[in-house]
């Protein structure tokens, strides 16, 4: 079969004022009609790039090698002029990206968005326009036609926008989709209802399809070929339907999104009779909704509702759910940081709102949290030795400086951390360093309850399981209690006692890990599992 | 010889040393480093700064006043030194500049006893021409330049502390001091600013008519205490964003009190900000001193600056043959500060916004 798209030497330099990086080496790929390939690897790899060089979406700055070649039908788009290529794009080339709120433009409803396309495109007549759009928002799935048509983008659902969005890029009858990380900014469910779609649709019109993800289930479920990358070079290349397990490659650690490789590390258990941390009862918070001049409160967003838990000493409790569940606004409100309408949070058997402001920042030292993104939770403008020192002076903990310094040099190395970071800024650190030294600065007061808010989902893959092993071997050294917010099933699996699953603020089921995970009773859980589950290896 | 300090000189003494100061401990940090090399990668802001050096230091040989012993009343300062002879002699009316002869014609008596109209040969050579009352105007713009510059700093120094304590206070506690504080700002940027100044000064009129000195002091002050609601209000948004980064919340998780997270974490976080408003604030200011001498409730009517350069010309604009150069003199002077300083306010946005760099 020829070849739809076959990308040849494709090289790629930035060009500064004084020096000169490679970003892309010498890619080499085919992509065949109705076949689909999955380009793999880490952020900052190359994936996106090599999208957009097909594409010739590239920054002025970024320049291609003369020997590069992007074939479409035959055709080298990169000889084309900037007219001739802006038909091939959208109407042979189609692209869905990762975040579909940005690609749509706020002020316009999606079925005018959709028509602009087709009247660039296909070249029809305005009237009659609305059937088309109805007919490609069909092609998607969509059930409410009429009202996805009328909408402006905010008022539909992410896994909407994205289905509208991939309706749009259909809209001109692309030979060739890519599809630049479609499903990340999605929950679990709305993203396995997306790779079907995407499945069904490429069965339906014969598409080529580059489909771009760092998620290795992902791309063994949709892909007939997978293109490892890293560092701007392709590292592996195979057919999936080989079905041989993926050779490890020393520099890259596997790339597993459905079980993490640890160093071995067991989670210990703990006994039943341990000493109760923090019980929470009957907690709700709530956000008023105000209206009018005088700000009335005409309702209220319900965000936690009813959430009763305990966490004993040395024990990790798991809390999942889908984005926008309510587990971030609970690990806050525990942590006082947002004040609970109602209920009681109890820590070592005092109720912190009993507290007054001075007592509670005393108190502060038995309970700290991780929040998900390490680079914003740091202040840009201070060095690393002031991050970390600073809850020891606030808490007065270490007399004078040596003994400070002491303590953190001992933190360092419980994180594996060097002294030499002590004197960087938080950019000049890898996200998993960065994500350390959060660690660290917690640890730095000596709490006994760490609220972890999805503290690895902004961690590439690889530097994922180095974390989550670091936190299960404090546990063991240090016996500290974790509250671990997250979405990703494994890990409950992985490091987890008990778990709660949350669903729009509400506690839908709760249990030992082996209870809710092998026998789950809530229908939700149940779809989350499944959802989860699919096409791990 | 006997020194004199005036109040807007210790001001000005003061703000020197500060600069020192701050330029000693600012230098070693990474901001220092950004703007030197957005200074060097563009020779323009490099100009910029010269010229605003050049601006600084015949401010400050001007702010050094002192008395002769040969004349009891005159208080002189280094630039009039400089400059003499031309701060005490004058000639008789208006000259063009670079002319050799006055532009109005006397009638004076000749030798052999008649009257006839002459123009009269001018005693020395004036590159801007000459005033109304035979002043230069080359001299009287550079004398302006400290009105300009004192009024600029000062009023951006009162003006500073309200709008940072209010904003950050606002922004980080909300509630009833944000609601207070609002209040304040909304009510005062309700009424026209001009209005406002004109009032106050009229009202102080009694007790600051005798010195010039104490009345620029005062119009810096009102003008501070009516000008900090715009870089107030900005603060307050941009305290109120970063009380919800995770590393305020985090700092407020360690246990650290209000106070300190606004010194340490909100205070920093704020201060590219602060830089940019208060280079953009002071051209404004400049600008506004000309205007309210203008309208005649700015500095004192016998003090050099801009504006009344700028208000005195309003009659010349009207004569015939036209005098122009007084009016383009006080205006090129100042158009060049402006324009240096706005440039300048350009580099240091360059160096402190994260996303440029």
């Amino acid at each position: 079969m020829q070849a739809l798209l076959s990308v040849r030497n494709l090289s790629a330099r930035l060009k500064s004022e004084d020096q000169c990086v490679s970003l892309l080496n010498n890619i080499n790929f085919e992509i065949c009609p109705e076949q689909t390939v999955a380009l793999l690897g880490e952020t900052g790899s190359g994936k996106s790039l090599t999208a957009l060089s097909i594409c010739r979406l590239l920054s002025q700055s970024i320049f291609l090698s003369p020997e590069s070649e992007v074939l479409l039908q035959g055709k080298n788009l990169l000889t084309l002029s900037e007219i001739e290529m802006r038909r091939v794009r959208g109407k042979q080339i189609a692209m869905i990206f990762q975040e579909p709120t940005t690609s749509f433009n706020p002020v316009f409803t999606i079925g005018h968005q959709i028509e602009e396309v087709l009247l660039h495109h296909q070249r029809l007549a305005r009237k009659g326009l609305e059937k088309v759009v109805y007919r490609l928002l069909e092609n998607v799935h969509i059930a409410e036609v009429e009202r996805v048509y009328k909408a402006y983008p905010h008022q539909l659902s992410g896994g909407m926008k994205q289905r509208a969005m991939i309706a749009m890029a259909l809209a001109g009858e692309p030979k060739l989709l890519i599809a630049d990380e479609p499903t990340t900014a999605l929950d679990v469910i709305t993203q396995a209802q997306i790779l079907v779609l995407l499945k069904q649709l490429q069965a339906k019109f014969g598409m080529g399809i580059l489909f771009i993800t760092h998620d290795l289930s992902v791309a063994a479920e949709m892909a007939d070929q997978i293109i490892v990358m890293q560092a701007g070079r392709i590292i592996e290349q195979r057919g999936e339907l080989q079905k041989s397990p993926l050779t490890p490659h020393p520099p890259q650690p596997p790339l597993k999104g459905g079980s993490f490789q640890r160093g071995g590390l067991e989670v210990k258990s703990i006994l039943n009779d341990a000493e109760t941390l923090l019980s929470v009862e009957h907690l709700d918070i709530y956000f008023p909704i105000k209206r009018g001049i005088f700000n009335k409160t005409v309702g209220y967003v319900r965000a936690v509702e009813k959430i009763s838990l305990t966490v004993r000493k040395g024990e990790t409790l798991a809390i999942v759910g889908e984005s926008g569940s309510g587990k971030t606004t609970l690990a806050r409100g525990i942590m006082s940081l947002i004040k609970p309408t109602q209920g009681e949070v109890d820590l070592l058997g005092e109720n912190l709102a009993h507290l007054s402001q001075k007592q509670l920042r005393k108190k502060r030292a038995e309970f700290q949290i991780i929040f998900q993104d390490p680079l914003s939770a740091m202040d840009p403008r201070c060095r690393i030795k002031a991050i970390l020192e600073e809850g020891m002076i606030a808490l007065k903990i270490g007399a004078d400086q040596n003994e400070r310094d002491e303590r953190i040099n001992a933190l360092l190395d419980a994180v594996g951390l060097l002294p030499e970071h002590l004197t960087r800024y938080p950019h000049q650190l890898s996200g998993g360093q960065r994500q350390r030294v959060c660690i660290a600065r917690a640890l730095a007061v000596g709490p006994r309850l760490l609220v972890c808010d999805e503290p690895t989902s902004s961690l590439d893959v690889s530097v994922q399981a180095q974390i989550i092993d670091l936190f299960i071997r404090l546990q063991k050294e240090l016996e500290i209690a974790y509250l671990f917010i997250t979405h990703n099933i494994a890990l409950v699996r992985t490091m987890a006692h008990r778990v709660i699953v949350m669903k729009d603020g509400k506690m839908v089921e709760q249990g030992t890990v082996e209870q809710v995970l092998n026998a789950p009773q809530h229908p939700y859980t149940k779809a989350l599992l499944i959802a989860a589950g699919r096409g791990q290896i | 010889m006997k020194m004199i300090v005036l109040w807007t000189d210790a001001l000005v003494y003061l703000l020197v040393i500060g600069l020192v100061v701050w330029i000693y401990f600012f230098r070693k940090t990474q901001e220092w480093r950004l703007i030197l090399a957005q200074l060097k990668k563009r020779p323009y802001y490099l100009v910029a700064l010269l010229i605003l050096m050049v601006y600084g230091i015949i401010g400050i040989l001007d702010s050094i006043h002192f008395k002769t012993a040969s004349n009891e009343f005159a208080v002189r300062s280094v630039l009039d030194l400089l400059l003499s002879p031309y701060d005490h002699v004058s000639e008789v009316t208006y000259s063009a500049p670079f002319a050799t002869h006055s532009a109005e014609p006397q009638v004076l008596k000749t030798e052999d006893g008649h009257f006839a109209e002459v123009y009269p040969k001018l005693k020395y050579f004036h590159f801007l021409g000459t005033d109304k009352i035979g002043r230069d105007v080359f001299y009287l713009a550079i004398k302006s330049i400290r009105t300009g510059l004192v009024i600029g700093t000062v009023t951006t120094l009162v003006m500073l502390p309200f709008a940072l304590l209010f904003g950050m206070w606002a922004g980080y506690f909300r509630g009833w001091v944000d609601d207070i504080i609002q209040y304040i700002y909304t009510t005062l940027s309700s009424v026209p600013g001009i209005l406002l100044i004109a009032g106050a000064m009229l009202s102080l009129q009694p007790k600051i008519e005798a010195d010039p000195d104490i009345r620029l002091l005062i119009l810096c002050v009102i003008l501070g205490v009516t000008s900090w609601t715009t870089l107030c209000r900005l603060l307050r948004g941009e305290t109120l964003k970063l009380r919800s980064a995770d590393f305020v919340q985090s700092a407020i998780a360690l246990g650290v009190t209000p106070l300190k997270i606004i010194r340490r974490h909100i205070m920093p976080n704020l201060m590219h900000i602060v830089i940019i408003t208060v280079a953009l604030d002071f051209s404004a200011l400049v600008l506004a001193e000309a205007i309210l001498s203008y309208v005649g409730v700015g500095v004192d009517p016998t003090a050099f600056s801009w504006g009344n350069m700028i208000n005195a010309a309003r009659l010349d604009m009207a004569r015939e043959p036209l005098v122009w150069w007084s009016l383009s003199g006080a205006l090129f002077f100042m158009f060049i500060l402006v324009f240096s300083a706005n440039i300048f306010s350009d580099a240091l946005q360059k160096a402190f916004n994260p996303k440029e760099n």
